[in-house]
């Protein structure tokens, strides 16, 4: 991580996943920090994420928790940010003090919002309608210096300097053409798919593949950043999956994940750079879906009995460390079922006041377009309305795809 | 986890979602033994304020019926949350398994 950069992360709600955004932080921002003061860290946001699950939710799984770190020239910021019950907790100086005199009277909870504060230089805490923020600020030892010109092979001065008109013009088409115009016919499935993004092009990817007719691959993908930096680091992964798809014919999405981050992951690293990915695939035969994600946002699965849910169970992102092992789930995907997976370009949006969309007004968007509408129109629908909130500039690329059982 | 006689030995992690499964079977292991229970640190980097509460019930309960709680092999970052939270004022904690079970064979 660089400075002026920032990622994100959404987990569902559980103990274990708690581990999952503690491993994304300490990755993001292990060189920066001295062992001591990297578990501090790890303490203040695993008490804060397990504080999510137990308090804000009740222990409820399958809630959305967000994580993001930023990093700013004198200290990284931590942000979890939840939609279950709102805690406002005391101020560090109004915590009890523990009374060690005797044993029984030692308590054997209450110990996380103190760990919390004395772990990080600043704690605070917001509300924004019904999403609860915590922001946790733990200082730089070193501040950094800036270092806009770490990768001058893709800084926009230099693309804007040596690069023709044409020659921008053929890598925007290339780029486009890269990106499925048209979804596959499938007897069985209705598909959709449709990117925007921020600039010319961007680092979100999707693609179908039929492998034969039984069987759909779908993947979607979203490289860290925007413009051409991400659109090239795009394109390099588009041919690993593809490549690890033609190469071997039984496989699931698990293991694609985990042989195309292991050709990619050192090339991405070398430059600082990641991505997400949700891998899918559809076997009409046996009804079944199967699917892996890298740390991507989690999918809503739509179903006429449970409504909308989301299919939170990911793994690492990829790019960063080459020996991660990705799980594959399995779940039927019967006549009626709709699945839409997008990139975070969609709950990133913020409105006029500033606040970021959250999952939530997607959530309740596709309970009530999947009801009454195909998968087609229902994600045009969504897609549109996106749009329009976000106004003429998008913040950043925003994809989805689309996947209806009939 | 592995249990023997009377050790606890803690995997990598001691956290809110591996914490219930330790407490059960520390306590069945304290309850089977007549001086006490060493848990050991040595693989464990990390422990957060659930795993701290589920020493802190387990030693309530050993005292309840004057029996012996020792935590051993604690790595520097075990050993610095052990002084964050100022816990180690509380606990009997030994460098090595050998000094524990002196102490627990009297």
């Amino acid at each position: 991580m660089e400075l002026g950069e920032q990622r994100r992360i959404c987990v569902s709600s559980s103990f274990e996943n708690v581990r999952k955004i503690a491993d994304f932080c300490l990755k993001a921002c292990r060189k920066y920090f001295t062992p001591k003061e990297l578990l501090e860290i790890e303490l203040a946001v695993v008490e804060a994420a397990n504080n999510i699950v137990e308090h804000a939710y009740k222990c409820i799984e399958g809630k959305p928790i967000e994580f993001s770190i930023s990093c700013e020239q004198d200290s990284i910021k931590f942000s979890l940010i939840n939609t279950g019950i709102a805690f406002t907790p005391p101020p560090q100086d109004e915590i009890p003090e523990m009374d060690w005199e005797k044993i029984e009277d030692i308590p054997e909870h209450g110990r996380g919002l103190f760990m919390i504060y004395s772990s990080m230089d600043e704690v605070a805490f917001f509300q924004d309608g019904n999403t609860n923020i915590l922001l946790m600020v733990k200082k730089l030892p070193v501040p950094l210096k800036d270092n806009s010109d770490y990768y001058p092979f893709i800084s926009s001065q230099t693309a804007g300097s040596n690069m023709t008109k044409k020659e921008m013009q053929t890598a925007v088409n290339l780029y486009r053409n890269f990106l499925p115009a048209k979804a596959p016919d499938m007897e069985g499935l209705s598909l959709f798919s449709k990117t925007e993004p921020a600039l010319l092009v961007g680092g979100d990817h999707l693609a179908f593949l039929k492998t034969d007719d039984n069987t759909l691959w779908f993947m979607i993908c979203d490289v860290m950043g925007k413009g051409m930096a991400a659109a090239f680091f795009s394109m390099l992964s588009h041919m690993a999956f593809k490549s690890v798809l033609f190469l071997k014919q039984k496989i699931s999405p698990g293991e694609v994940l985990t042989l195309a981050n292991k050709i990619m992951a050192n090339d991405f690293d070398r430059f600082g750079m990641f991505m997400t990915a949700f891998m899918g695939k559809i076997n009409l035969e046996e009804d079944m879906l199967s699917y892996a994600s890298a740390g991507h946002c989690p999918p809503i699965l739509y179903t006429k009995e449970n409504d909308v849910e989301l299919l939170d169970t990911q793994d690492f992102m990829m790019g960063v460390d080459e020996v991660t092992d990705y799980r594959t789930y399995s779940r039927s995907f019967l006549k009626g079922m709709k699945l839409m997976a997008y990139t975070d370009g969609i709950t990133d949006i913020t409105g006029p006041t500033g606040e970021m969309a959250g999952i939530e007004p997607l959530l309740y968007a596709c309970s009530h377009e999947f009801k009454i509408k195909g998968i087609e129109d229902a994600c045009e629908k969504i897609f549109e309305e996106a749009l329009i909130v976000s106004g003429k500039q998008l913040q950043d690329d925003i994809s989805m795809i689309g996947v209806e059982r009939h | 986890m592995a249990a023997q006689k009377n050790m606890v030995k803690i995997s990598k992690r001691l956290d809110a979602s591996n914490v219930a499964e330790f407490k059960t079977e520390a306590l069945s292991v304290l309850e089977q033994t007549p001086v006490g229970i060493i848990v050991n640190f040595s693989n464990t980097l990390f422990i957060d304020s659930a795993g701290l509460g589920s020493l802190v019930s387990i030693l309530k309960t050993a005292a309840q019926s004057n029996k012996k709680l020792a935590l051993v092999c604690l790595s520097p970052q075990v050993s610095q949350i052990f002084e964050l939270t100022k816990l180690y004022r509380i606990f009997d904690i030994y460098d090595s398994l050998e000094k524990a079970e002196k102490i627990m064979n009297g």
